[in-house]
């Protein structure tokens, strides 16, 4: 399943364009699309492809039972057939790819990734290749191994010492150039360019001018490239269109923190409380827009409340200690720190964190001294 | 003088296969075979695929299957055929093109009309291994029922893998069945 999922990367790689799937990556059977879409963290959509080895034992399976010839004649005739049932598993691999990452597309982002056009064609593709691949190649095959034995048997003398021969060399060169194939395929294909995404997300838009859900998709795949202007615009305009989408507020929050216009970043984190009252982000960065306007107390709420529902988030537990650090809480902000270090170990490599932690652990211990400058909340 | 190439070209009357007229070569006898096979599965299928076909042997097959179906499944529990639907315990399917047994059975029939034995034999062939077929896919049909009944988590996988390389391994094992019997026949 590794070959045929990096053969599927490749050829996806030259059939998509604009790309939507930009790297497929497989585990066991597990063959999982990865897209722009949903940033670079997150995989779009995952395929079973257990039932994939059918095309080819299936086939495979009939040219072994054919009723003439020897085992080793038959078992040769059916290793000849493996490379190109190798390419038939391998397109039927990039067509599943493609309809689910359709599919999920459609269903949980809301959106359409191919035109209606090439969705039909991707269904009647489905259709036909369970068909040719189940019932007609393995006849085929079968029956060109059942032919072949068989008249092999009929054929003169001379024929059949000329036969070898001639199959030998036509099966070598066409074996040649499936192996060939293969290597080319399993090359790793360049990550898609941020042009390439770009080019894809103006299609969605292309594709789905009054969805709310693909300008916020524009908008985070520009704020992902760290155009602040212009992810604040494709927010806006999707939620001009639908004012509920709380993940365009969320976005849109995002990014004018970025941008340190913590008031306007906090309205929108408002927007997304009032609709989403447990969504956890929203409220940490509410807490850093309150922390950096330096309204420690209600900051500080936040993050407690963040920490009530979940007491194993590290980043509330981190900004609740820089907050108190803030205050001038030194030895309360220490095992919080102490507690997001050992919760994410990303805080591990936080210089502001190595270079303070030691000096509160040896001032609390030693009874309230002068409290360190606290960095400002992440 | 006659070259060695035309000495041996005649390799049907002195095998097994009397009176058959194959290339003298075996890769010749393959390359016609499956050039003929696959012409023949080509005008099958643009056939299958026009208004036509539908209209006069989809339909009216899947219904047929759908009530034949249904008069089997009613010893097993309460089934029911409206047109192509078809109701099972509180399981329903419609019976599609894909599934109503053409596609086999029209493999089946090009296999036989590309193998080079007569006419009379090819149209016997024909006549047992067509309803043979069916008969299978009806089987096909009702098994699927009672899996989608008692074990819908298994129904897809039972449905398009399973089933589908049992129908078609049933096609061929008829296939070989007369062709054996049509070679047989014709050596002696």
């Amino acid at each position: 399943m590794r070959l045929l999922a990096a053969g599927a990367d490749t050829v996806l790689g030259m059939v998509e364009r604009p790309p939507i799937i930009t790297a497929l990556t497989s585990q066991g059977n597990i063959v999982t699309a990865h897209s722009y879409l949903r940033g670079s963290d997150l995989s779009l959509a995952s395929w079973n492809g257990s039932a994939v080895h059918l095309f080819a034992m299936v086939p495979l399976a009939l040219m072994l039972a054919v009723p003439r010839g020897t085992l080793a004649e038959r078992a040769r005739r059916a290793a000849l057939a493996i490379p190109p049932l190798s390419f038939v598993m391998l397109i039927i691999v990039v067509v599943q790819m493609k309809t689910v990452a359709d599919d999920y597309a459609r269903r949980n982002l809301g959106i359409e990734v191919y035109s209606p056009g090439e969705r039909a064609f991707l269904g009647g593709a489905n259709r036909v290749l369970i068909l040719v691949g189940m019932l007609l190649l393995p006849a085929f095959f079968f029956l060109m191994a059942y032919v072949s034995v068989w008249s092999m048997r009929v054929a003169d003398a001379a024929a059949r010492r000329r036969a070898p021969h001639a199959q030998r060399t036509a099966m070598l060169v066409a074996l040649g150039a499936c192996f060939g194939a293969w290597l080319w395929l399993l090359q790793p294909r360049d990550s898609a360019g941020s042009g390439e995404a770009a080019e894809g997300v103006r299609r969605i838009l292309e594709l789905n001018p009054s969805s709310a859900k693909a300008q916020f998709i524009a908008g985070f795949h520009a704020e992902g490239l760290g155009h602040s202007e212009e992810a604040l615009q494709a927010y806006n305009a999707a939620l001009a269109l639908d004012a509920d989408l709380v993940e365009a507020h969320f976005g849109r929050g995002n990014v004018l923190l970025k941008r340190e216009d913590f008031e306007e970043a906090a309205r929108s984190y408002e927007e997304v409380l009032r609709r989403d009252p447990r969504h956890a982000p929203a409220r940490i960065n509410l807490g850093k827009t309150l922390a950096q306007r330096k309204l420690y107390e209600p900051a500080m709420q936040d993050f407690n409340q963040v920490l009530e529902a979940d007491p194993g988030n590290a980043l509330a537990r981190y900004n609740l200690g820089l907050v108190l650090l803030r205050m001038k809480r030194p030895c309360e902000a220490l095992p919080h720190l102490e507690r997001a270090i050992r919760m994410d170990r990303r805080y591990y490599g936080d210089p502001t964190l190595n270079e303070i932690l030691p000096r509160l652990r040896s001032d609390c211990a030693a009874g309230a001294g002068p409290v360190p400058a606290a960095p400002v909340p992440h | 003088m006659r070259s060695p190439d035309r000495t041996d070209r005649k390799p049907e009357s002195r095998g097994g296969a009397a009176g058959l007229r194959l290339p003298a070569s075996p890769s010749g006898s393959v390359t016609r075979f499956c050039v003929l096979f696959l012409c023949i599965i080509g005008l099958f299928v643009v056939f299958d695929l026009s208004v036509v076909t539908g209209r006069f042997l989809h339909q009216p097959l899947a219904k047929f299957t759908a009530s034949l179906a249904a008069t089997a499944l009613a010893a097993f529990g309460r089934a029911q055929a409206l047109g192509t639907q078809l109701h099972f315990n509180g399981f329903a399917v419609v019976i599609v093109d894909a599934c109503d047994g053409v596609l086999p059975t029209l493999i089946y029939i090009a296999a036989i009309l590309a193998f080079p034995s007569r006419w009379t034999h090819k149209a016997w062939g024909i006549l047992i291994g067509l309803p043979a077929v069916l008969l299978v896919n009806l089987v096909r049909v009702i098994t699927l029922m009672l899996v989608g009944a008692h074990w819908p988590t298994v129904f897809e996988q039972v449905h398009l893998y399973v089933w589908q390389a049992c129908v078609i391994a049933f096609a061929l094992a008829a296939w070989v069945f007369w062709a054996e019997l049509s070679l047989r026949q014709r050596a002696s």
